[in-house]
């Protein structure tokens, strides 16, 4: 996995995290001063509260739709699977369709598995530091700093009911070139995301939307085993 | 002992390790076929114009990547739009192509620089969807369960293999200076809204040693 890969890869996933966190830069450039004061103050209460919510749990399960819209492209396409969280950094990341795939992320290795091959790769995050680093990253916003984001994207509030937040990266991100903005929908209870959707510089749209979501689950190893999970 | 062996691991590895998950055409006498009749009724049954949803894994030496590939074929135009997404939804590269070439649209470095993308995966793509039926001039020559179709080309041969109880095409293959170049064999052949399309290919480039198996796992027509 090459670091452009990674970085895309990692985008998606920090992308569904986004759920559980939530530091983001006041913004609004283009406004009046005090309404730009107004949308920030707004926005900080917003966090705030979502901040709270979301990071009071220890482990979650979710299935997910992802959507791909792509330009040159009449039809969707449609990815679907299952994710399960453990706090402080265990993801298990499963697709069920259209192929059979699973990958793991720990503090310490990411292992892969599909169906098609029926192969299973280990990889080490020592010898992957750019994945080491998005891991670090992600480790961050789930301690709750989230300094780092507010270097690298604006946000505004969308709509308050249900909550909805656009992040846009900044001139200087990295991601500039790829990611036009990415769209959080909260569900109503505000305690984790209902849709994300992410705009590509490319006219790409993708949007993952999460179903059957369950907040401090007792988990076991199944949800996290990849070489046949299903 | 130890070189037989060292052969037999060799002629695995070459025969591919992997089995083929898909399941051969049964094997019928082929000599009451019309060939001309035949490979008509083959050609109406193709799609012309149709995009697909297929699984993707590629195969090389040792190595084994999966993805997803979304195709829109214009076999008519001979044009094509390709995507090849990783399992997590990420796209790894997009092109197009028709006579004139293939233009990439997006391609992640990594893949880029280990040569010309858009030639390598346009080529396939022509090979595997294009030119599913023989040209008029080929010559026919008959097997017991096979009908095969031979025409000489500029830099080669390429023979179009049809068999089974539907007279379907089950193997293209080119011979270049009198070795096979490539092999593409297709599976299983379904039916969908008056058409045919095989749920599994597997093309082999003896040239450069790789392998890609296709299995198709949604049309729209």
């Amino acid at each position: 996995m090459n670091a452009e890969t990674i970085m895309r890869t990692s985008y998606i996933i920090v992308a569904a995290f986004y759920c559980f966190l939530s530091g983001v830069s006041p913004s609004g450039a283009s406004e009046p001063y005090g309404k730009q004061q107004e949308q920030a103050t707004d926005l900080g209460k917003t966090l705030g509260i979502l901040v709270e919510k979301a990071s009071a749990f220890q482990t979650l399960k979710t299935d997910f739709v992802q959507e791909k819209e792509m330009a040159m492209f009449r039809d969707k396409l449609v990815i679907a699977g299952r994710i399960y969280l453990r706090k402080p950094s265990t993801i298990a990341w499963h697709v069920d369709s259209p192929l059979k795939y699973s990958v793991l992320i720990t503090d310490t290795r990411i292992r892969q598995w599909d169906e098609d091959t029926n192969k299973t790769q280990e990889l080490s995050l020592k010898k992957n530091p750019v994945f080491r680093n998005v891991l670090n990253q992600l480790s961050v916003w789930f301690s709750g700093d989230y300094r780092s984001l507010l270097e690298t994207h604006d946000a505004v509030i969308v709509q308050k009911k249900p909550i909805v937040i656009e992040f846009v990266p900044k001139e200087n991100a990295l991601t500039k070139k790829i990611i036009k903005s990415i769209t959080l929908t909260f569900r109503k209870d505000e305690t984790y995301l209902k849709q994300i959707r992410i705009r590509e510089v490319s006219g790409d749209v993708t949007t993952i939307i999460f179903k059957n979501t369950v907040l401090n689950i007792p988990l076991d190893g199944s949800n996290f085993e990849v070489r046949g999970h299903v | 002992m130890k070189h037989f062996i060292a052969i037999l691991f060799v002629i695995l590895h070459l025969s591919g390790c992997m089995k083929i998950p898909f399941r051969e055409a049964d094997r019928v006498p082929m000599s009451s076929q019309d060939a001309g009749i035949m490979v008509n009724r083959f050609k109406e049954r193709m799609p012309v114009n149709f995009q697909l949803l297929s699984t993707i894994v590629f195969l090389y030496n040792w190595s084994q990547f999966s993805g997803i590939g979304y195709l829109d074929i214009n076999a008519e135009k001979r044009a094509f739009k390709a995507v090849g997404i990783n399992p997590m939804g990420v796209k790894l590269f997009e092109l197009s192509g028709d006579e004139q070439g293939v233009v990439t649209h997006f391609a992640l470095d990594a893949l880029t620089r280990r040569g010309d993308l858009a030639r390598a995966v346009g080529e396939d793509i022509r090979r595997i969807y294009f030119d599913l039926v023989p040209s008029p001039g080929a010559a026919v020559r008959r097997k017991k369960y096979e009908i095969i179709f031979s025409r000489t080309l500029e830099a080669g041969r390429i023979e179009h293999v049809f068999a089974g109880p539907g007279g379907e095409l089950v193997e293209k293959r080119y011979y270049r200076d009198g070795t096979m170049d490539w092999r593409i064999s297709y599976y299983e052949y379904q039916k969908q809204d008056g058409k045919s399309y095989p749920r599994g290919i597997l093309l082999k480039n003896y040239r450069y040693g790789y392998r890609l198996l296709v299995k198709q796992k949604e049309l729209y027509l």
